[in-house]
């Protein structure tokens, strides 16, 4: 896992923050609400294979 | 390196397109504006010059910018034909044909489309009346669009933004 990971998913958290804040300005709750969870994705999406890798790594450990 | 200048294309695209959008709001405000103009002209040349309808639109035309004066000189000129349309379908075929590259939307068109065939019914007092009602319409709708092109205009710049630097982002 390189540390651009994180960087990225900071920079995303930013982005979301920023644009989840002009929206609700706007009075697009919802659109707001949309924006955050699409962020949410996004990362889940980029963190899932080392979830992945990591309960791999405990089986292994523990052999089950 | 190739990466980072398909990322900053990216980013340049989305910000143009809400740039474009932002834009786009602005330049229907302008449209409206001028729908207005026209209807102040149509109603002076109608109501005080008693122009008929092809001879108000032509002096109309004059006094109007592209692409207004563009749609009033071909009514102009396809009434003084004679073919035998009603005034409905020549306003019909000119706002699809001289109006489309226009920013006004579908609503306002159709709404401009209404007008023309309430235009030529009966007499000058019924063609004044139709005036009258269509730019209170108008106005209603100016204001509106201008609101709402306030509230809207800088959020379309921002999202254009930051979209692109969401996806340079995912991309990256």
């Amino acid at each position: 896992m390189s540390v651009n990971l994180i960087f990225k998913i900071a920079a995303v958290g930013i982005l979301v923050s920023v644009l989840s804040q002009v929206l609700k300005q706007s009075g697009r709750e919802e659109t707001a609400f949309l924006t955050g969870l699409a962020g949410l994705l996004v990362v889940l999406f980029w963190i899932l294979p080392y979830i992945n890798q990591l309960f791999e790594s405990v089986k292994n450990l523990f052999s089950l | 390196m190739f990466k980072i200048v398909g990322l900053l294309l990216v980013v340049c695209g989305c910000t143009a397109m809400g740039l474009s959008a932002g834009n786009e709001m602005e330049r229907r405000i302008r449209e409206l504006r001028e729908l207005l103009k026209l209807l102040e002209i149509l109603e002076g040349e109608i109501g005080y010059a008693n122009a008929a309808l092809a001879e108000a639109f032509r002096h109309g035309a004059r006094r109007m910018a592209e692409p207004f004066s563009g749609f009033l000189e071909h009514m102009a000129e396809h009434m003084d034909e004679f073919r035998g349309d009603t005034l409905g379908e020549i306003f019909m075929r000119h706002v699809q044909e001289d109006l489309k590259g226009t920013a006004l939307c579908r609503k306002d068109l159709d709404a401009l489309t209404g007008f023309g065939e309430q235009l030529g019914y009966l007499d000058v007092k019924m063609q004044l009346a139709a005036i009258g009602l269509y730019k209170e319409q108008l106005t209603h709708e100016y204001v509106r669009a201008r609101e709402e092109c306030r509230k809207n205009s800088k959020l379309y710049r921002c999202l254009g933004l930051m979209g692109g630097l969401f996806l340079a982002l995912i991309f990256f």
